[in-house]
């Protein structure tokens, strides 16, 4: 018996993202989902917003790793809520995963959640978790050729952070081409450089996370 | 290897159609696989053997067909093929596009042993 189903596969998770979505929404919450490679600074770019933030913005942070709670107690530190998430070994978060760390997070105390993703430049591409926006990372020791090779995280981004620029002149990292890449695959992408070491471009890290926030804040409610 | 993850979809999905139809046990699944998914097809097929051992679908045949990617310019509205990871119009040289088609992943039918 032959029976037609037509049913996109990935619909269980796009519907629970729509739900993360939705009560984000309902408590003026915007989130942004990290992702990058292991080691590209994620964590520390998050410490680095946290410490510049000022107050603006009240900022609650997701970790998502496939082991250990040390960037949720590097978070913690930093004195806003965080809640980690272990995959035990997956290696990327999904929508239901989310949702449920959603219901360990003071939602009307904060004004953005940011997502760090598990370190994988592939899998966290495909699930969406109910962001209002994305954000890849990449650190110039890991090669301008990233975006080219990993076009669909490129493609699927609203901002581009080009970590750790205070190695460039200790890596074969060439910017230009790195700029070309990404104009090519996403030509409407932001650009930042920053560097946590020197502080170069975490202001602007910072805004632009304060903007997302700020965006949903004043979206009218549907 | 989140191949393993859409596989159990799949699967789930493949097992309601099987529930609501008799409890059949599944000879089949035909999926649909853009060429823009991050997925390995070869991959799927074999995460769907290991994974269906036990269940109404353990043997079913696991069919995979690519769907070419097809990107509409958004300069010059162009439709095109893109090959390589970075898209250029062909016909303006405009770089990015938006997708028509490729980036589908579609549980697209289920055939049940009778």
């Amino acid at each position: 018996m032959h029976i037609d189903v037509v049913q996109k596969v990935m619909k269980l998770n796009d519907e629970l993202a729509a739900g993360v979505r939705e009560r984000l929404r309902a408590a003026n919450v915007a989130a942004v989902n990290l992702i990058s490679a292991p080691g590209s600074g994620k964590t520390s770019l998050i410490e680095c917003a946290l410490r510049s933030v000022d107050g603006r913005v009240r900022v609650g942070v997701l970790e998502g790793d496939p082991d250990t709670t040390l960037d949720a107690e590097r978070v913690a530190a930093c004195g806003v809520p965080v809640v980690q998430i272990q995959t035990a070994g997956g290696c990327h978060l999904e929508a239901h995963l989310v949702a449920r760390a959603l219901d360990r997070l003071p939602l009307d105390d904060i004004d953005l959640l940011v997502v760090e993703n598990v370190g994988n430049l592939v899998c966290p591409v495909d699930f969406d978790l109910g962001e209002s926006a994305r954000a890849a990372i990449v650190s110039v020791a890991e090669g301008h050729d990233k975006p080219a090779k990993y076009p669909k995280l490129f493609r699927t981004t609203d901002t581009v952070v080009l970590n750790k620029i205070d190695l460039l002149p200790y890596v074969d990292f060439d910017e230009t081409k790195f700029m070309e890449y990404v104009r090519c695959i996403n030509p409407r992408a932001r650009i930042l450089r920053t560097s946590c070491r020197s502080g170069d471009g975490v202001a602007a890290w910072t805004d632009w996370l304060a903007s997302i926030a700020a965006r949903t804040a004043q979206a009218p409610a549907t | 290897m989140h191949e393993l993850a859409i596989v159990k979809r799949i699967l789930d999905l493949a097992l309601d159609v099987s529930r609501e139809n008799g409890a059949l046990p599944i000879a089949r699944v035909a999926v649909d696989v853009g060429a823009l998914q991050n997925v390995v097809p070869e991959m799927m097929s074999f995460a769907f053997t290991a994974i269906s051992v036990g269940t109404d679908a353990e043997g079913a045949e696991f069919d995979w067909t690519e769907v070419p990617a097809e990107v509409v310019c958004e300069s010059c509205e162009a439709m095109f093929r893109p090959e390589a990871p970075m898209w250029t119009c062909p016909e303006c040289g405009a770089g990015g596009g938006r997708v028509v088609r490729g980036d589908e992943l579609v549980l697209r039918s289920v055939t049940l042993r009778e």
